[in-house]
C-alpha cells in the first residue's frame, strides 16, 4: 500500500464512514483493550471503530521525538462457527511529530499493517442465565501492508489465548499474547514496532453499573472497566498501564470509551506515553 | 529486564491447555443433560417441563403452541442476547423473540400455520454459542 498524505476533508471523510457506514457491535463483555473468550454468533458480523489519541513524549532516542496520533481502528470479526472467529484490523494513522533533535516536524499519515486473526473457542461452561466461563486460542498474522512510517514491511505471527468468567454483575478478561517480530518499522514508536518479539499481558474487570437485576423490559447496560495491560518486548522495553473506562450494551450495538494512563514505563528504543483516550461503537449484523 | 523464554513459551501455549480440559463444545455438550447439571437445571427439571437437552437436536416435532418458552445459559450481557435473537430470527416460522436476562428465557412468538421444530430452535441456540437448558410449549 502506498504511502500517502491524507487531506484534512479525507480524514474526516473516513473517520464518519468508520462511524456511520459501519453498522454494528458485539462482542460482549470485551473491554476496551483486552481481548475476551466470546464471539459472533454463526454467520454474524460485528464491526467496530474505534478513534484513538495517543501522546507520546520522552523519547531516549537520539531524534528525541515527541509525537500526537490520532489513529482509526476498525475491527471486522465474522463468525465461522459457532466457536471459531475470524478477524481484520485496519489501523489508520494521522501522527504530529516533532523531531527535537533536528528542530523538524512532520505529520506523516497512512494505513497501518492488516492483522488478521482466527479465535478459537476451545472451552465453554455456562453455569446461569448470565453465568459463563471461557478460554479462546488466538493465533494472527499481522500482513506487510502498511504504508511507510506505519507498516513493518513484514509479516509478523502472533499466538495467544484469553480467558473469559462472567457472573453476574462481574466479568473478568485475562490474556497473554505473543508475537514473533520479523521486521522492523523505522525509529519504533509503538510495542512490536522494533525487530524484537513483543508479549502483551492483560486483564480487564468489568462491573454492571445498571440495571443492578435483569428484568423483561431491559433492553441495555452500562458497565464500569478497570483494565491493566502491559507489554514486554524481548530488548528490553517494558510498560504497564491502567485503562478505567465505560461501555453502554444494546442488543445490537454498544458504546465504549477509556483513558489509558501509564504507571510503569522502562523504555530505551521508543518514546513513552503519556496517556492515550480511546471512544468507538461496536456493531452487530 | 528478561523473561525467560521458558516462562514466556509456558504462559503462551501451555497455560491454556491446562485450563481446558474440556474440549471445545461438542452439540452434546453445549446442551447438557439436567440430570447432572447446575442446581437451578435439577429445579427447573422437578417441574416435570425437561426432558433431556441435548434429545432436543433430534426431535423434529414442530413446537405444540404458537408461544415457545426456550431456557437459555450463558447469555452474559445484552449484546449476547442479540446473537440469540438474531439465530432465532433466521429459522423459517419464528416471528418475533423476546429476551430475558434474568431468568435466561427467550420468548417466542412462532406461526401455527408452520411452527418450527425442536431441532430447528436447539440449532439455532447451538450456534448463537450458548447453552440450551429447555423448550417448554
Amino acid at each position: 500500500m502506498p504511502s500517502q498524505s491524507l487531506t484534512p476533508v479525507t480524514k474526516l471523510g473516513f473517520g464518519l464512514a468508520c462511524l456511520l457506514a459501519l453498522p454494528n457491535a458485539a462482542i460482549a463483555q470485551q473491554a476496551v483493550h483486552t481481548p475476551s473468550a466470546t464471539q459472533p454468533s454463526t454467520g454474524t458480523l460485528v464491526v467496530r471503530p474505534l478513534v484513538e489519541f495517543r501522546s507520546l513524549r520522552n523519547d531516549p532516542t537520539p531524534l528525541q521525538r515527541e509525537l500526537d496520533d490520532i489513529s482509526i481502528h476498525t475491527w471486522f470479526q465474522y463468525g465461522v462457527t459457532n466457536n471459531l472467529a475470524m478477524s481484520i484490523h485496519v489501523p489508520v494513522v494521522f501522527r504530529d511529530q516533532d523531531n527535537n533533535a533536528a528542530g523538524t516536524s512532520s505529520k506523516p499519515s497512512g494505513f497501518g499493517d492488516l492483522h488478521v486473526m482466527a479465535k478459537l473457542r476451545v472451552y465453554q461452561k455456562d453455569f446461569g442465565p448470565i453465568e459463563t466461563a471461557r478460554v479462546a486460542l488466538m493465533a494472527g498474522l499481522d500482513v506487510r501492508t502498511g504504508s511507510d512510517p506505519f507498516g513493518s514491511d513484514s509479516f509478523d505471527p502472533m499466538i495467544g489465548t484469553v480467558y473469559t468468567l462472567v457472573s453476574g454483575r462481574h466479568g473478568f478478561n485475562a490474556a497473554a499474547r505473543w508475537k514473533f517480530t520479523t521486521g522492523q518499522r523505522p525509529n519504533p514508536t509503538r510495542p512490536g514496532d522494533s525487530t524484537a518479539d513483543l508479549f502483551n499481558y492483560d486483564a480487564a474487570y468489568l462491573y454492571r453499573l445498571d440495571p443492578a437485576q435483569y428484568a423483561a423490559d431491559t433492553h441495555g447496560a452500562t458497565y464500569f472497566i478497570l483494565e491493566a495491560n502491559g507489554s514486554y518486548e524481548t530488548n528490553g522495553d517494558n510498560e504497564l498501564f491502567i485503562a478505567p473506562g465505560i461501555m453502554y450494551e444494546a442488543s445490537r450495538w454498544a458504546w465504549e470509551a477509556s483513558v489509558q494512563l501509564p504507571l510503569l514505563e522502562d523504555l530505551d528504543h521508543r518514546p513513552e506515553t503519556r496517556f492515550t483516550v480511546t471512544t468507538g461503537i461496536r456493531l452487530l449484523f | 529486564m528478561k523473561l525467560p523464554m521458558r516462562y514466556l513459551y509456558t504462559v503462551t501455549v501451555l497455560l491454556p491447555l491446562v485450563g481446558c480440559q474440556a474440549s471445545g463444545p461438542s452439540r452434546s455438550q453445549a446442551m447438557p443433560a439436567h440430570s447432572d447439571g447446575p442446581s437451578h437445571h435439577r429445579s427447573a427439571a422437578a417441574d416435570g417441563s425437561i426432558k433431556n437437552s441435548a434429545q432436543y437436536l433430534d426431535d423434529h416435532t414442530p413446537v405444540a403452541s404458537a408461544q415457545v418458552t426456550l431456557t437459555v445459559h450463558g447469555l452474559g450481557c445484552p449484546l449476547c442476547a442479540g446473537n440469540v435473537d438474531k439465530q432465532l430470527l433466521r429459522v423459517p416460522g419464528v416471528e418475533n423473540i423476546k429476551v430475558n436476562l434474568n431468568d435466561g428465557t427467550a420468548v417466542l412468538r412462532v406461526n401455527p400455520a408452520s411452527p418450527p421444530t425442536r431441532s430447528q430452535l436447539a440449532n439455532a441456540i447451538f450456534e448463537s454459542g450458548f447453552t440450551l437448558v429447555n423448550i417448554k410449549d
